[in-house]
């Protein structure tokens, strides 16, 4: 597998160099009892015990669907919310020992780029004023002129120009909106950048040039990144490794090319049948469909959460007898009942979170040892 | 309306190099004369400001004193205005009554902003506990009448003008913190306050420079329309005689006095009244200027028809005459094409000169970037641009055999219920939120015809199965937010198949929704469309899909179709170079990990500001100053079997 | 549900408005009595007028007598006329009723009809006389607006009587006067949601049905823009009920808002206390009643409530 972008030399003696590690991780919202009448609100479990670690330098994507919880996790890295549960380490400073102050303070290494640069620059500040801002609040580069040059080689570095600091927003395209996020994200030195979508809101022949500008700041300041997405094909030209998102779990982590090659959970294989194909849909054939929607994280599906879904559960259940009737049809027994185990896989360069992530999917004739 | 996208307020960009400083602050000024009734309203308020303040000087005449040989006189030379049941000068008194006319409205709304607006944000930015208590608060101080409140506090402090300031300010307390409260709570909601919070930026910092600046435009707004309404509230009290008290003039009060002579001598009731009537009317006037300039939603309002417009309004263009429809046989045919904006600069061409044509069971995706004019085709073709806002200024479009451009109301309803469907990027938009699923289906399956009720109940029933929702007979009569989007989308594919069209619009149907569920939404619309034998109009921006899902595909580039045929001849091997790009460009697949993608240098060109020659060539590699390129736009060519607008398409099969 | 919780949000709305209008007479600066006696006034007989008030009894005990002047005649009465307040209100309750709803109803039904005219002919000739129109009606002092009509429809062309409230054509007028207001505020609000929800796209779909233009603005986008009017004509109905303190002056009208005037002027505090205190109660409910409407008539809200 090569490395998408040139890793750092890894310090010597230091057997890991992980500057982000999420450790069993969970954020759940509600659940606080309504004033008055006593009831408590639902609880929503958006993140739900996730852990994993990223590497200095390399890229870690989260994909998942709407609803997933993958936004709630980025936060959680960024430390805009607290965790319910677990915690977030950054380059060995967990974010739990640290005060609001302190947190700001952090803020400095860890930046978040959002989705939409419409919205995420404020309309009433110049490109200067929102740059300047970001040194102003770290206290860097207190003197005027070294503070413009910060300013000006910054906003060279992310292919504009100085004519551009005197705009406001809406006076700059998609395109550029997006880099001067970027500009101000990098302007104060970070070591890690969270981009959430930073291209889905972008024009398709603009969305190219933010992900090679992506890739060149990665080399050039070795910058570690967590790109929140659903596009598998982002995915798969960034990241060097990948956790699949649905409800608020994993369902499957690893080396990109592991989990992209050969995805092992009946999701990921869904995603990645539906990215992947771009043979037209034979109208004669049924194509692979995941049938119903995302439950909702208010009621998530015992067992498996995956299983009121999962076309390989309903595969399995013609096939085994240790089968249970739910309201979405049949499914083995362990789907509906049992959390399933995270697996590795053969390599150990991957984990599934899934009771039969290594039956293959069955032919017609499979029918051999099925664990119950 | 929604069809006018973002192009037409085209960001200015001139060039100010170096100039980091901020905009001049004359641009509110600027934004606010340049409406008719900001030039109005800011004239009559600066006048009264003036008055307020020189009134007394300019005074003719002592306003206080009595003249009893002069009572009720009318309108004269010697007093203008006339004088009063105690001899004196109404013109004189109306002069110094300014000062404390408009003082009393100035001091109220400064008392209500000064405790009204910390209160709001406060209970915004900490929520909890001060949140509830300050609504609580709000709750019961707006459980009395205005008026009621300012006569109260009035009852409890005595009649005079100081108190009046203070009855009318304390009664407007309640309407600034709710205002600021919810300005506050949305422009938190923003993505740039949390950018600028995960910047590491300290709250009184997100406060100061983020949210008060953002917030000062609503709340300028709100106090200049507060101030007219301050100012006829005051002036009624003192209409009450519970205002400023004789002998010092108020203009509420000159009102109350007039009163009992309004029988004999009307015209002493004329002259205050007209000054408050119209102050009242001037700050309305200024606050509504500034609400169309901060209000996102008023100014969507602003941006329709100018008021007066009939008066210069042309009449429609004509469409091209009818020619004898050769294209029977074929679901869609459109012919040159040709579609403009109506601005306020004129007509702005957003399709310049579109051919196409869609035969039954197939389906053409149209694929385009945002501003290439491909959704104002699709609304074109189904017949529903606005003819205020849009005018198809040539060219032709014939469904199902015919002609679509032309008709009288009743013929253009009668087409469209049957031969046209239509389906929204969002069905949640598409979907009239407070009628049930059941009284949406039924009204299309109604539409021209008149059938009895089981009829049309069994009709919607079949139509939900069609679409694959289990247990239609339940879900008629639930409203649309209770289902799913991927639910809602079926929902607008059901209306849209019940009057069994013969061609299906569908503007990106797929791209509000998540990728598991757009591949049942293609699915279901591949196997209707097997089943009907339909024709799918598509447009989108995603390559990906129209390699899945479509039969034809047309490329559309500013506003023309830059390449267009069959789909595995056009995307496996594209001669215009725009649609080279667009294939190279999309990340994905593991051999190119880590390279650089191709790029398409520049941005979509602006509609109204295409270059000269060819719309491409400023970020096509190919053209390279090619003197052709600059000459003319390229004519469609038939190359390779598929059309192609390139001088130099054969070069790619090089 | 959502009626249960609403009713019980109202329920310490209304009591703080009671305790509001009960301390009233001890937000007085000074002593009441002091004040009522005049300034000539010996000790003793402020005394004899501190006990008639009850101002020498424990708080509590007088929050109790106030609440009881709600439904006991005898217990509260008027400083000038020396009869029940109560029957003093209930007296000219109808009267301000009839001016405020036949007012709030003009106005609602005109200014409805010219927000459509407007909103479906933006820029036409209709909508530039209705805008201008709506704008002078916001800014006209109703109390002019009533002198004027007095000097023109009874003085000079003596069609209608000038004051009073003895027969149905005195109401003509105040009517007409008061619901310019609403008729403006409704022409502004059912013109701007009209026009904005001109470009949803459900008014699309409906279109494509083959619905005509009429069925698609009435039926469709009407239906919508009704929800939000619903809330703002509570509002108005409680600024005409507050309004009719002025208009019942220019009309010379017996009516609550006159009562309240009179004795406002006149200092007569139990008059203040109660007339205030229907007012409030009369503005908790309309908002309960117009909130509690939207709930029903939105599915959104509707369904809401229901899942939580």
């Amino acid at each position: 597998m090569n490395a998408p972008f040139p890793l750092p030399p890894r310090a010597p003696g230091t057997d890991t160099d992980d500057i982000i590690v999420v450790a069993d991780v969970s954020r759940h919202f509600g659940g606080r009892r309504r004033f008055l009448s006593g009831v408590a609100a639902p609880v929503v479990r958006a993140v739900d015990r996730v852990s994993f670690r990223v590497q200095r330098g390399t890229c870690f994507a989260i994909v998942g669907e709407s609803g997933s919880g993958k936004s709630s996790l980025a936060r959680l890295v960024v430390g805009l919310l607290r965790p319910t549960d677990g915690e977030v380490t950054i380059d060995g400073v967990p974010l739990s020992t640290l005060d609001s102050a302190g947190l700001r303070a952090m803020r400095r290494k860890v930046q978040l780029v959002l989705q939409d640069p419409r919205a995420s620059l404020d309309p009433r500040m110049t490109v200067f004023d929102t740059l300047n801002e970001a040194l102003t609040v770290h206290g860097l580069h207190p003197d005027r002129t070294a503070r413009l040059d910060r300013i000006k080689s910054v906003i060279g570095l992310v292919g504009l120009n100085p004519a551009h600091l005197g705009r406001y927003p809406h006076e700059l395209s998609g395109g550029q909106r997006q880099r001067v996020a970027i500009a101000r994200a990098i302007i104060c030195e970070p070591e890690v950048l969270v981009l959430d979508e930073p291209v889905s809101a972008l024009d398709v022949s603009v969305q190219a040039q933010i992900i090679n500008l992506l890739a060149d700041l990665q080399a050039k300041l070795g910058l570690t990144y967590l790109i929140i997405t659903h596009d598998l094909g982002l995915v798969e030209h960034m990241a060097d490794a990948v956790g699949v998102m649905y409800l608020g779990r994993f369902v499957e982590q690893g080396d990109v090319g592991e989990v992209c090659g050969t995805p092992r959970h009946p999701y990921t294989q869904s995603l990645m049948a539906i990215a992947g194909h771009s043979a037209p849909i034979s109208r004669d054939r049924p194509a692979p469909v995941l049938e119903g929607s995302i439950p909702s994280p208010l009621a998530i599906p015992p067992g498996c959460s995956f299983h009121t879904r999962c076309p390989l559960a309903r595969r399995l259940a013609i096939s085994t007898t240790a089968v249970v009737e739910t309201a979405d049809g049949r499914v083995p027994r362990p789907c509906a009942e049992d959390p399933p185990p995270p697996l590795p896989a053969p390599g150990g360069r991957s984990t599934a979170t899934c009771h039969f992530a290594d039956e293959r999917l069955p032919d017609s004739d499979y029918r051999s040892n099925i664990r119950n | 309306m929604s069809i006018m996208p973002n192009v037409l307020s085209a960001p200015e960009r001139t060039a100010r190099p170096d100039e980091f400083a901020r905009q001049s602050r004359w641009v509110l000024l600027r934004r606010i004369l340049s409406q008719p009734k900001g030039v109005v309203g800011l004239t009559l308020v600066t006048l009264y400001l003036l008055l307020a303040i020189f009134g007394p000087v300019l005074a003719p005449q002592d306003a206080f004193r009595q003249n009893f040989a002069q009572t009720l006189r009318p309108p004269s030379a010697a007093h203008w205005f006339g004088t009063d049941q105690l001899g004196r000068d109404v013109f004189s008194r109306i002069l110094v009554g300014a000062r404390a006319t408009l003082g009393i409205g100035v001091g109220g709304v400064a008392v209500a902003f000064l405790v009204g607006v910390p209160l709001g944000v406060l209970a915004a930015w900490r929520r909890g506990w001060i949140e509830a208590a300050v609504m609580r608060a709000i709750d019961v101080m707006l459980s009395f009448p205005d008026i009621v409140f300012a006569l109260a506090v009035v009852a409890i402090l005595g009649a005079n003008t100081q108190n009046v300031i203070i009855a009318v300010g304390i009664v407007s307390i309640p309407v600034f913190a709710r205002t600021a409260r919810a300005v506050t709570l949305s422009i938190l909601a923003e993505p740039y306050i949390e950018g600028s919070i995960a910047l590491g930026a300290n709250p009184v910092r997100v406060i100061l420079r983020h949210v008060l600046p953002n917030i000062s435009g609503t709340l300028l707004t709100l106090s200049t329309l507060l101030f007219a309404s301050t100012l006829l509230s005051a002036s009624g009290l003192g209409f009450l005689g519970l205002g400023t008290q004789a002998p010092f003039p108020e203009w509420g009060t000159m009102l109350g006095e007039s009163r009992s002579y309004i029988r004999s001598h009307p015209y002493l009731a004329t002259f205050p009244g007209l000054f408050l009537a119209v102050s009242a009317l001037a700050f309305n006037l200024l606050g509504d200027a500034l609400r169309t300039i901060y209000d996102p939603t008023s100014r969507r309002v602003a941006r329709r028809a100018p008021l007066l417009g009939f008066l210069r309004r042309r009449a429609p263009a004509d469409p091209a005459p009818q020619t004898a429809d050769e294209a029977t046989g074929l679901a869609v045919s459109v012919r040159g094409l040709r579609i403009a904006y109506r601005t306020s600069e004129g007509l702005l061409e957003v399709v310049r000169g579109v051919d196409l044509t869609i035969r039954p069971g197939r389906t053409l995706a149209v694929v385009g970037e945002s501003g290439s004019g491909k959704s104002t085709l699709l609304r074109a073709v189904g017949t529903l641009v606005n003819p205020q806002e849009v005018a198809i200024t040539a060219g032709e479009i014939s469904i199902g055999g015919e002609t679509a451009l032309g008709l009288a109301p009743a013929a253009l309803r009668d087409l469209r219920r049957r031969k046209i469907g239509i389906v929204f990027q969002d069905a949640a938009n598409a979907l009239n939120p407070v009628l049930t699923i059941g009284n949406q289906l039924a009204e299309a399956v109604t539409a021209g015809s008149r059938l009895d009720p089981a009829t049309v109940r069994q009709r919607c029933i079949g139509l939900l199965r069609d679409v694959n929702i289990a247990d239609p007979e339940r879900r008629l009569d639930m409203y649309p937010h209770q289902f799913s989007g991927g639910m809602k989308q079926r929902i607008v594919i059901a209306i849209a198949l019940a009057q069994d069209p013969e061609v299906l619009l569908a503007d990106e149907p797929t791209s509000a929704l998540d990728v598991t569920i757009q591949q049942q939404i293609l699915v279901l619309l591949a196997e209707i469309q097997k089943k009907r034998g339909m024709a799918i109009l598509l447009v989108t921006h995603d390559l990906n899909l129209v390699a899945r899902f479509a039969d034809d595909v047309a490329v559309m580039y500013a506003g023309r179709l830059v390449e267009s045929g069959d789909v595995a001849t056009v995307l496996e091997r594209p001669l215009h170079p725009y649609t080279q790009a667009l294939r190279a460009s999309a990340p994905g697949g593991s051999e190119g990990r880590g390279r650089h993608l191709r790029t398409i240098a520049g941005e979509p060109p602006l509609i109204g500001r295409l270059p000269s020659g060819c719309a491409f060539r400023p970020r096509c590699q190919r053209s390279a100053n090619r003197a052709e390129c600059a000459a003319s736009e390229p004519n469609v060519r038939a190359v390779a079997g598929r059309d192609v607008a390139c001088a130099f398409a054969e070069e790619a099969m090089r | 549900m959502f009626v249960l919780r609403r009713l019980g949000s109202a329920l310490p709305t209304l009591f703080a408005v009671s305790l509001l209008v009960f301390l009233f007479v001890d937000l007085i600066p000074g002593d009441p009595a002091q004040i009522l006696a005049g300034p000539t006034a010996s000790n003793e007989e402020i005394e004899s007028i501190r006990k008639f008030l009850g101002l020498n009894e424990p708080l509590l005990t007088r929050y109790g007598q106030f609440l009881r002047g709600i439904w006991d005649p005898s217990a509260a009465t008027s400083f000038r006329t020396h009869r029940p307040v109560v029957v003093e209100l209930s007296e000219r309750l109808p009267n301000t009723l009839i001016v405020s709803i036949g007012g709030l109803a003009l106005g609602i039904v005109v200014g409805t009809i010219a927000g459509i005219i407007c909103a479906m002919r933006p820029g036409g000739l209709a909508d530039a006389a209705i805008t201008v129109l709506t704008l002078a009606g916001i800014s006209m002092p109703i109390y002019w607006l009533g002198l004027l009509c007095i000097w023109f429809f009874a003085v000079n062309l003596g069609w209608l009587p000038a004051a009073g409230a003895s027969t149905p054509a005195h109401f003509v007028l105040p009517i007409l006067v008061i619901a310019t207001r609403p008729a403006a505020m409704f022409s502004r609000l059912v013109a701007t949601s009209l026009l904005e929800s001109m470009g949803k796209d459900y008014l699309d779909t409906a279109r494509a049905k083959g619905l005509s233009e009429t069925r698609v603005v009435l039926f469709h986008a009407l239906r919508n823009s009704l929800i939000a009017a619903v809330s703002v004509a509570g509002v108005q109905f409680g600024g005409m009920l507050g309004g009719s303190v002025v208009t019942e002056t220019v009309f010379g009208i017996p009516g609550v808002g006159r009562l309240l005037v009179d004795a406002v002027s006149r200092a007569d505090y139990p008059v203040i206390q109660y007339a205030i205190l229907m007012f409030a109660f009369f503005f908790v409910v309309i908002n309960l009643v117009t909130d509690l409407l939207t709930q029903w008539l939105d599915p959104r809200t509707r369904d809401q409530e229901r899942t939580t």
